[in-house]
């Protein structure tokens, strides 16, 4: 081509991706004018980088944006004094939240529902304190997200997380009944009834009609 | 294998394609890397720039107008992150990211922009006619794109001298170019 379109000399790249200093100021400022509308001379840069320092240069961009943000929940428990890791483990993962608010509300409704109808609950007395667990066991099939990627490392700490998890749930699933409890009033026996297997308590109170294991 | 231009790769960017960065990474790091370490000696310094950059650009592709060259957008981003990395080190707020991403406030006249599109040995001479005050001044306001304000930051010195010394530097490089 007779036209033919400047392209930096290799003597120029070399000085330009050397040390500063190597090159005066004057080429290099019109070189990175240059390098702003020509694919082929940043290309030419590119190769005479470091794989190694971009390769560490994507990680630390990697760290960031797989890094969830805060959500509502994680910076309530921040607040309440639980450490930014273990709230970003309790609350990091959609599936955690959602199966807890579900079986929160589900527990919730049916207590009020059965208490409504009459002062024996039944059957749902039986059911309701295996909820949270499920919830639990939901939640934790779930590991495609970035909190459980990082939090499941092996299967032993998984078990710790299923724990923690359940603690928070059942947490929850207590506080709500027991602001159910106050509102319904009648009602508060069934409820306590219902609560006392779910956190693991071992007897209730004289009229508990169950004894937990351990 | 289709090669994906930067634009393309922006806009797979904006709808959560990591590996689309990925690419951007590996073709832009380099030399926005070198080119921020001549502004700014210390190289942590310049690698946070570097990190916060790109997850601006994961971030906020989106926001590329989708005018002009990508490469440019990216130093936009690179050169105000540098200033804000300069600025306060310790204590910059990584969630105001997405308020650096430049909008079209550069101050640079149509004649500045035309140095821009002048062959590299007649820009690299005419930028040579320059003291080292007044090239540092044109390179932070035209080839870097800055505001006065911005361009004042990044060399240290008051808004006013940028301006003054910039009508300086248009005078001499009208008679280097003429
Ligand atoms: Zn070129």
């Amino acid at each position: 081509m007779s036209n033919e379109i400047w392209h930096a000399p290799e003597k120029l790249l070399d000085g330009f991706v050397a040390d500063p200093g190597e090159i005066d100021s004057a080429a290099a400022a019109s070189l990175e004018a240059h390098l702003l509308a020509c694919d082929r001379c940043r290309g030419a840069v590119r190769a005479r980088a470091s794989e190694s320092a971009l390769e560490d240069s994507w990680h630390r961009v990697v760290a960031v944006i797989d890094t969830p943000r805060l959500s509502v929940v994680e910076r309530v428990l921040i607040r309440l004094g639980v450490s930014e890791s273990t709230a970003r483990l309790l609350a990091g993962t959609p599936a955690l939240s959602a199966a807890a608010a579900g079986s929160v509300a589900f527990v919730a409704a049916g207590f009020v529902a059965s208490s409504r109808i009459t002062e024996s609950t039944g059957g749902f007395l039986v059911v309701a304190p295996l909820l949270p667990l499920l919830a639990v066991g939901a939640a934790f099939a779930s590991v495609a997200d970035p909190a459980g990627e990082t939090a499941v490392p092996t299967p032993l700490q998984g078990v710790g997380l299923v724990l923690r998890r359940a603690a928070v749930i059942l947490t929850a699933v207590f506080v709500i009944l027991g602001a159910a409890n106050l509102a319904i009033g009648g009602a508060g026996r069934a409820g306590r009834r219902m609560v006392a297997p779910g956190v693991g308590a071992p007897r209730w109170r004289a009229g508990a009609r169950y004894v937990v294991p351990g | 294998m289709r090669v994906q231009t930067d634009a393309q790769l922006l806009s797979a960017i904006s709808e959560g394609d990591r590996d689309a960065l990925r690419t951007l990474h590996d073709r832009h790091a380099a030399w926005v890397t070198l080119r921020l370490r001549r502004r700014c000696s210390n190289s942590d310094v310049v690698a946070d720039a570097v990190q916060d950059t790109f997850v601006a650009v994961w971030k906020s592709a989106a926001r590329w107008d989708g005018r002009g060259e990508p490469a440019a957008w990216i130093w936009g981003i690179a050169i105000r992150r540098l200033i804000g990395a300069l600025r306060s080190r310790d204590r910059w707020n990584r969630d105001r990211l997405t308020d650096v991403v430049p909008e079209s406030d550069v101050i640079t006249t149509a004649e500045d922009q035309v140095l821009l599109g002048i062959e590299h040995g007649d820009l690299a001479g005419a930028l040579g006619q320059l003291s080292p005050e007044l090239l540092a001044v044109v390179q932070a306001t035209v080839l870097d794109g800055l505001t006065t304000r911005e361009a004042a930051k990044l060399l240290g010195i008051p808004a006013g001298t940028v301006k003054t010394r910039m009508m300086r530097a248009r005078t001499q490089m009208r008679g280097a170019l003429a």
